[in-house]
Parts: C-alpha cells; sequence; structure tokens
C-alpha cells in the first residue's frame, strides 16, 4: 500500500484542500488509476478522498460540512448563479458552455440588468473591481484559471456549484410534489 | 358538389407554398387571413386573388369551423397529405394508441363471437377493422419517429435562438408526454403486444375454423400483426435513442439552471447568514490542518493498547505429514548436494538421480538436475552421444550422459 504512486505529491495538495484534476496530470492519472487503494489508504486516517463523477478528486472531512462557508463564498455562489441564469437564457447549453468558454470582465453580464446588480449588492459587490476580486477568490479554491491576458475560465472542480443548482432544483420540486402529488415521469426499459 | 381528384390535384400542384402556409397555421384561421396569405403567396397576374378563394371553398380545401362560421380550418386529409409531404409529422399521444388498443380488442371480440357463432359477416367485418386500426397504428408510430427525428435535428441546428428552459420543455414533453408512455404501451410485456396476441389467435382461429373464406384479408391481418410488433419496439427504441442524450443534457442544465434563478430569487427572501447556509454551494476545500486529527489517533492508540498479545506462530522444521509438498521439496532441494557429495564422481547424473530417488516426479528430478548442474561447487560434462531413456514416478527423461564430479578449485583458493 506505502508503494502507491506519488503518494506524497497527492497528500500534500489534497491536505492543502485543493482539487486533484486533469490539469495535474501524473497525479489524477495515479488517483484515476488507484483509486480504490488511495481511498483505502487515506481511510483509517479519517479522510475520505471523494472522486466526483466528472473525475476529479478531493477529501472531504465532516469537519469541513459542518463549518459554515467562508465569508468568501456567498459572493462567488450569486456570481456564479447569475451566470448560470444568463447562460441559460441565452439558451446555452449551461455546463458546456461555461466549462469550455474563456471569459472576459468585460463580457460578463453581472452589472448588465438592475436585477443581477442587486443581488450583488446583497453580497457587497457593486462593481468590476468587485467581480475581479470574486473571480480571485474562485482562481484560489481551484474553480477559475486566470490567464495574463486578463480572461479566465472556469475548471472541472465548478460541477460543484452545478450539483449545488441541481440539488436546489430537486429540493424544489419534492417540495412541489409534496404539496401536489403527482407521479413522477419515469424511463422504462423495453425488453 | 365533391371534387374530382384531377381538379383538386391541379389546383394543390400550383398553389403549394399557399398551402403549406395554411397547414402551418395554428388553430383555425380568418377568411381576412386566408385572404391575406392568397395575396402573399399566390400568382395574383395568373389568378385573381378572388377566384383562389373561391377554389379553396369549392374544393373542400378549407372547410368552416361551423355553419355559417367565418373561421375556417384545412381539411383533414389535405393537412395530413401536406404533414407527410413537408415531413412535419405531429407526434401520437398515448392516449390514442391506447384507443387503437381497444379498438382492436372489441374487434378480436367481435372475431370470437364470430367464429364461435359461424357468422362469417361478423367475421370479415371485425377483420376489416382490425385492418384498418392496424394501418392507422403503422402511421401514427411512424408520425411520432418523425416528429422525434425533426425535433432532434432543430435542437442541433438551431442551438441558440430559444432558451434553456424552453428547449427543455419540448424535449421533455416529447419524451415524457409520447415517448416514455408509449414505449410502456408497446413494449414486450405490455398492453399493446398482449392485445396483438390475443387478435393474432382471434384471426388464426377464423381461418382454421373456416368461417371466413377470404384468407387473403385474415394473412394480411397476420403480417400486419407481426410487422407491427417488430415495427412499435424499434421505432419507440429508435426515437428514444435519439432523445435520451439530448433529453438527459437539457434535463440536468435545466435543472442547474432552475436551481440558480431559485437561489437567486431567494436571496431577496431570506437574511444573508440564512441564505447561505441553505444556498451556498459547501465546495469549500476541506483542508487537513494537522493529519492524521486527534479522533483517528486516540481511536488507534486505543486500538493498539486494547489489541490482545499474540505469541508468534512456530515453523515446524520436521517433515511430516502436514508438511506442504513445497517445502518438502525445497529441503529436498537444498539437501541434494551434499547427497550426492558423498558419491562423487559420478559417471552419469540423471542415472543416478533417478534411481537414488525413483519416488520423484519428472517435474522434481529436472529440478534436482538443474540444482547440480548449477551447484558452483561442482563441476558437469555432457558427454554427447546417444540418448538414454530413465524412469521417474511418473514418466521418462531423455538425455545423454552427464558426468559430475568435485569443481577444481581456482588457483590460490581451497575447494
Amino acid at each position: 500500500m506505502n508503494n502507491l504512486p506519488n503518494l506524497k505529491e497527492i497528500f500534500d495538495k489534497l491536505r492543502a484542500g485543493s482539487y486533484i484534476t486533469h490539469e495535474q496530470g501524473p497525479l489524477h492519472a495515479a488517483l484515476a488509476d488507484k483509486y480504490e487503494d488511495y481511498k483505502a489508504y487515506f481511510e483509517p486516517l479519517g479522510l475520505n478522498l471523494v472522486r466526483h463523477p466528472r473525475d476529479f478528486f478531493y477529501l472531504h472531512t465532516d469537519s469541513a460540512e459542518n463549518t459554515p462557508p467562508a465569508a468568501s463564498l456567498p459572493p462567488i455562489a450569486v456570481f456564479s448563479f447569475i451566470l448560470i441564469e444568463a447562460a441559460a437564457n441565452e439558451g446555452r447549453p449551461v455546463e458546456e458552455y461555461l466549462l469550455t468558454e474563456r471569459f472576459t470582465f468585460a463580457g460578463l453580464p453581472h452589472l448588465n440588468t438592475d436585477r443581477y446588480k442587486s443581488y450583488l449588492k446583497g453580497v457587497g459587490i457593486d462593481d468590476e473591481a468587485s467581480l475581479r476580486k470574486v473571480v480571485k477568490s474562485m482562481a484560489r479554491l481551484g474553480w477559475v484559471e486566470l490567464f495574463p491576458d486578463d480572461t479566465f475560465r472556469f475548471l472541472r472542480p465548478f460541477h460543484r456549484v452545478f450539483d449545488k443548482c441541481q440539488e436546489i432544483s430537486e429540493a424544489a420540486d419534492l417540495e412541489a410534489r409534496t404539496v401536489l402529488p403527482t407521479e413522477a415521469p419515469s424511463g422504462p426499459e423495453l425488453n | 358538389m365533391h371534387p374530382t381528384p384531377k381538379r383538386f390535384f391541379d389546383f394543390c400542384a400550383g398553389h403549394v407554398p399557399l398551402l403549406h402556409a395554411i397547414a402551418t397555421k395554428p388553430g383555425d384561421i380568418s377568411e381576412a387571413q386566408v385572404r391575406q396569405l392568397i395575396r402573399t403567396f399566390s400568382d395574383t397576374a395568373t389568378e385573381q386573388p378572388e377566384t383562389t378563394w373561391q377554389r379553396l371553398l369549392e374544393l373542400h380545401i378549407i372547410v368552416p369551423l361551423e355553419e355559417g362560421s367565418s373561421h375556417y380550418v384545412m381539411a383533414q386529409p389535405l393537412f395530413q397529405l401536406l404533414t407527410f409531404l413537408y415531413n412535419d409529422a405531429l407526434p401520437t399521444s398515448p392516449e390514442i394508441i391506447q384507443g387503437y388498443i381497444a379498438a382492436l380488442e372489441s374487434a378480436r371480440k367481435r372475431l370470437v363471437a364470430g367464429v364461435e357463432a359461424l357468422d362469417p359477416l361478423s367475421v370479415v367485418m371485425a377483420a376489416n377493422e382490425v385492418d384498418h386500426t392496424l394501418r392507422r397504428m403503422r402511421d401514427d408510430l411512424d408520425a411520432t419517429h418523425r416528429a422525434v427525428m425533426a425535433e432532434v435535428a432543430r435542437y442541433k441546428a438551431d442551438r441558440t435562438s430559444v432558451t434553456v428552459r424552453e428547449r427543455y420543455v419540448r424535449i421533455v414533453s416529447l419524451m415524457d408526454l409520447y415517448v416514455h408512455p408509449l414505449v410502456e404501451i408497446v413494449r414486450v410485456d405490455g398492453l399493446l403486444m398482449s392485445t396483438l396476441e390475443g387478435t393474432d389467435m382471434a384471426l388464426r382461429a377464423a381461418r382454421d375454423n373456416g368461417v371466413y373464406t377470404e384468407v387473403g384479408l385474415i394473412e394480411r391481418n397476420e403480417r400486419q400483426l407481426r410487422a407491427l410488433r417488430r415495427r412499435a419496439i424499434h421505432t419507440l427504441n429508435e426515437s428514444r435513442k435519439e432523445l435520451q442524450p439530448l433529453y438527459d443534457v437539457l434535463r440536468r442544465s435545466s435543472a442547474i439552471a432552475h436551481g440558480a434563478t431559485l437561489a437567486l430569487g431567494r436571496l431577496r427572501q431570506m437574511r444573508l447568514e440564512d441564505w447561505t447556509l441553505n444556498y451556498v454551494p459547501q465546495a469549500a476545500r476541506a483542508s487537513v490542518e494537522c493529519p492524521p486529527t486527534d479522533a483517528v489517533l486516540r481511536h488507534i492508540l486505543y486500538e493498539v493498547i486494547s489489541h490482545p498479545p499474540v505469541p508468534p506462530p512456530v515453523l515446524s522444521m520436521q517433515e511430516n505429514g502436514d508438511t506442504p509438498p513445497d517445502y518438502v521439496r525445497l529441503l529436498w532441494l537444498n539437501e541434494l548436494p551434499d547427497t550426492i557429495r558423498e558419491v562423487l564422481p559420478v559417471k552419469d547424473l540423471t542415472d543416478w538421480l533417478t534411481k537414488t530417488f525413483p519416488e520423484k516426479s519428472t517435474s522434481d528430478a529436472l529440478l534436482g538436475l538443474s540444482k547440480l548442474l548449477f551447484d558452483p561447487t561442482m563441476e558437469v560434462d555432457f558427454k554427447g552421444g546417444k540418448l538414454k531413456q530413465y524412469r521417474t514416478s511418473d514418466g521418462t527423461l531423455e538425455a545423454s550422459t552427464i558426468f559430475i564430479t568435485k569443481a577444481t578449485p581456482a588457483p590460490g583458493r581451497e575447494a
């Protein structure tokens, strides 16, 4: 078990709270190849190694789950939700668009409408400079990569925001169904 | 007076764009709207708009919604012909298919009753109804498939003009309202198949009992039944295959967009602290300050302290009935050089080995030979010549003579 490749580098990165994605070539390859072995290795240390369905890795601890989100997260959440809503309203496939495009600050929809501005104001963002700060903190979280030409792109760990949105939507649907019970559509298989 | 086919088709051939425009208008259409379409799509140099309008009415291309109404709809047969020609089919609802199934079931009952009563007239009427229903069913299933294909093509060709929500609703309604319920109906153990089975049996009974003499219709119905079974499953499977990837992507996309909008909406209604707890993704990094944690260390120490001492296992060095055969073989191989050293030189090593240890198998004998051949304290000489055969406990070894003796000590070294 101690012979797991890149164990030290992987552990150092994960314990610092980083995500391991395809960008970390050999580390990601090692984890992808022997995920169960790494998971079993970390488990006795009280560390839960998670492989996200979109193929990136991170450590999950109960203590982190029970800690209130950091102060930087509400602005990040509002920033992300606005971007998702705007992409959807333009008819773009949300995940594909956000995870493949490069974004410029000037092209962001956040300061274009009063509604978005009011959301942002609620979390202390009122100009482009504050938007830049939000994107920088997202880069620190490993959700965004900043480029020297003042553009940025979203990285795979941003899927955790998508997951949260889906969770919110499902909870709302469930709530609605509880009030007005209807039959859920199913996907039957042909024999 | 009913229009003659030639007049009807001649007019249609000269007014295709107009007819298509009328057909694609949703719901009914007012006289003013029809006249406007005539001006837009007809060639007023060759035909006066009033003439065109009159022809539309005379040929029953448009019919009033009700007696005396100034609102019109396109005649259903022509509408169907145009949807067929433009490949612009409408999906068939499960309710319609269920209606067909009910019609088939009713026809089957009348077939059975007709066969029992030996009444050919009832049988022929029921068989005709089966034929008619099967044709319509087949056409409608095909239309569903075409509608699905057209929607998928529209989706792929036009990626930005409508919102994700709208696209989702279109795809999901096709999937949830048409394809999924139809799949339920046409699946092998579903309602349609059992009805087709029953109808098939009734038709066979009609034929076998000789109640109905025109066997052609019965046989045609049977062929249609068989084809419809295959076609229904195939068509819907294909539709589902086309839709499923879009359905999955859009369902998730829509849920993501819905969740984001919902979270933003709640931001105005809740205190920021409460909103943060409920709607902010718990995607904070789970950094580990001092792994392993105190709790884990305490647990491990407790397990070590409370672990009962167990003496180490004792290895038996003696051969007995329980000794593993591999271990016995290893002991024998290790002792072999000492055993042969007492009788060296040996003129024929293979002969010595097989005669001294006749109980050894061929593979053991070969292991023994290898052990001695590569022993650095001994020297071997392959004599060549004729091959000899040596018996082992389970076979025969064939080799030329191998001479073995003690190795000559190197100069300045003791042997």
